[in-house]
């Protein structure tokens, strides 16, 4: 199992490691700015962050490196659809399905548990993820009263390397549970959902549907207000009679965004006057 | 006069790529200083600060930042600016520049969470995933747009940040592109949102009323209520959570309440 761990490891944010942590620091080290490292370095940022948003990407490259695209495409899916909406804001961090997309994935592939019994563990998995996020988030306030001294010792590089390395850090509390877990945790994780009567297993399985609501909740808690609640309820009007999808709701938004926001300015342009 | 000091272009592309660690040390006490702090080396090593003004310089930045991972680097392009002004002009003080960062870094964050978080990365998701389930990899394609707008989202604020300076506050504030932009961001994340609910959740009963002995007797609950307002249930259940979270009741504990009862209400028979 160890080499698909190390497999599903690289996928898990080991490849950003090589990729882009090591041209960091090598610019760094010499102290020499070039617009290729700048781009290159920010090409692997957007990777890394859309990898970190669409769970699709890493579910899907685990199916890929694993031998099976369509579980890792399904799960990746799927997963997406239960954590459509939830984000950072501020500083509260919400359960996050990154790591528990790849390893759903892999636990499928690598002992062909049913499906929709591993979908029962990706909500256990994120919350354990946001645990070690806040553990971080912990670590790194002595980083940062660390950072203070290199400050006052005018150490420049020390300061640099510091933030460059936490931001690995980021990487590794994905990597090293990934790679732990696919190594060691796999059977165990079989076990464990054999033993899951089957009611269990079934209701887990249909919070598929579920668990967008509180996403959306989340969403709607910080964007709603009385003056933009009209136009929630045009949306799903328009996709509860007519079917309309994401797209064509987008679109539909920008064409009411565009008159509402122009009136709206209109007046108080008016009323300025 | 001494000679004007400018920031090297090459600097400018070094704070560039560094404002991609902006959340390396993201931490509880104080958010993205560090982040912030990174940005600024290169600067600093091209205005050419040394002993107490990089001192001074370090410690002016390693104060509690956070705001939006990409608009935000439209602040670090305005405090590149800054910098460079103050090299020039010791007038400016370490509390115009911070003053200016408090009061950017709310709006920002703001317009960037309804954008990104709220709009755009809903609908990209949304069109992904259903594309990922129906087994096209097409799906992935889609999804790495998020990273397309990742860099063209950090990379045009932080060299208009810079050019523009801290005129471009003025500019954004007499314009009210600021409050039109979050005002349409919101328009749509919440007809998006609308459209979402109705086409995502899902949720229905098989549950059958008044059923006696006869066969084909009985009125199907969801028939009843899609005559009433199709979707009335999923509906039901945003409002549910969206009553649980304004109650401040924390998203883990809603999720654990959501999964108990889909288990309970699945053992029961009630929903499908």
């Amino acid at each position: 199992m160890w080499k698909e761990a190390f497999l599903v490891a690289l996928v898990a944010g080991g490849w950003s490691i090589f990729l882009k942590t090591i041209p960091e620091i090598i610019v760094i080290l010499s102290k020499k700015e070039s617009k290729f490292a700048a781009w290159w370095i920010t090409i692997m940022r957007g990777i890394a962050d859309a990898g970190s948003y669409a769970y699709i990407i890493p579910a899907a490259i685990t199916g890929l490196v694993l031998g099976d695209l369509k579980t890792g495409l399904y799960v990746g899916g799927t997963v997406q659809l239960m954590f459509l909406g939830v984000f950072i804001v501020g500083a509260s961090i919400p359960p996050s399905p990154f790591l528990a997309s790849i390893l759903t994935t892999a636990l499928i592939i690598l002992t062909k548990a049913n499906i929709g019994e591993a979908l029962a563990l990706v909500v256990p998995l994120s919350v354990a993820s946001q645990l070690l996020t806040l553990a971080f988030m912990s670590l790194n306030v002595f980083f940062v009263h660390w950072a203070d001294r290199m400050a006052e010792n005018e150490n420049t590089v020390g300061l640099d390397l510091l933030n460059t390395l936490c931001g690995t850090g980021w990487h590794l509390v994905n990597v090293i549970p990934a790679f732990l877990g696919v190594g060691l945790g796999v059977e165990a994780a079989a076990k464990l959902l054999s033993v899951i009567p089957d009611w269990l297993s079934n209701g887990l399985g249909s919070t598929g549907g579920i668990l967008p609501a509180l996403g959306f909740g989340m969403l709607l808690l910080i964007i709603a207000s009385n003056e933009v609640w009209p136009f929630f309820f045009i949306g799903f009007l328009a996709a509860a009679y007519m079917k309309v999808n994401a797209l064509a709701g987008a679109i539909l938004g920008v064409c009411m965004a565009l008159v509402y926001v122009r009136l709206k300015f209109a007046n108080s342009e008016k009323s300025a006057k | 006069m001494a000679e004007q000091k400018k920031i090297d272009e090459l600097a400018l592309y070094g704070a560039f790529w560094r404002n991609n660690n902006f959340a390396g040390n993201y931490n509880f006490e104080r958010l993205m200083a560090l982040g912030m702090t990174q940005v600024m080396i290169p600067i600093f090593r091209s205005l050419g600060y040394t002993g107490d003004k990089l001192k001074d310089g370090y410690k002016r930045h390693l104060v509690f930042y956070n705001t939006h991972p990409y608009f935000g680097s439209l602040i670090m392009g305005v405090m590149a600016a800054m910098e460079e002004a103050k090299a020039n002009d010791d007038s400016i003080t370490t509390e115009v520049i911070n003053d200016f960062k408090v009061a950017m870094m709310g709006p920002f964050a703001g317009v960037g969470d309804s954008f990104f978080w709220g709009t755009v990365h809903p609908i990209i998701l949304a069109i992904a995933a259903n594309l990922a389930i129906e087994g096209s990899f097409m799906g992935v394609v889609v999804a790495m747009l998020i990273g397309v707008l990742a860099v063209v989202g950090t990379y045009y604020p932080f060299f208009w940040g810079y050019k523009g300076g801290i005129g471009i506050v003025e500019q954004i504030r007499s314009s009210q592109l600021l409050e039109k932009f979050v005002l349409g961001a919101k328009v749509v994340a919440m007809t998006v949102a609308g459209v979402m609910v109705a086409s995502l959740i899902s949720l229905s009963t098989p549950v059958v009323l008044f059923q006696t002995e006869a066969e084909g007797s009985g009125v199907a609950l969801q028939g009843v209520l899609d005559s009433i307002l199709p979707k009335a249930l999923p509906l039901g259940l945003l409002f549910l959570v969206y009553f649980l979270l304004k109650k401040k009741v924390s998203p883990i504990l809603v999720m654990l309440i959501l999964m108990a009862m889909t288990v309970v209400l699945k053992v029961l028979g009630w929903i499908a």
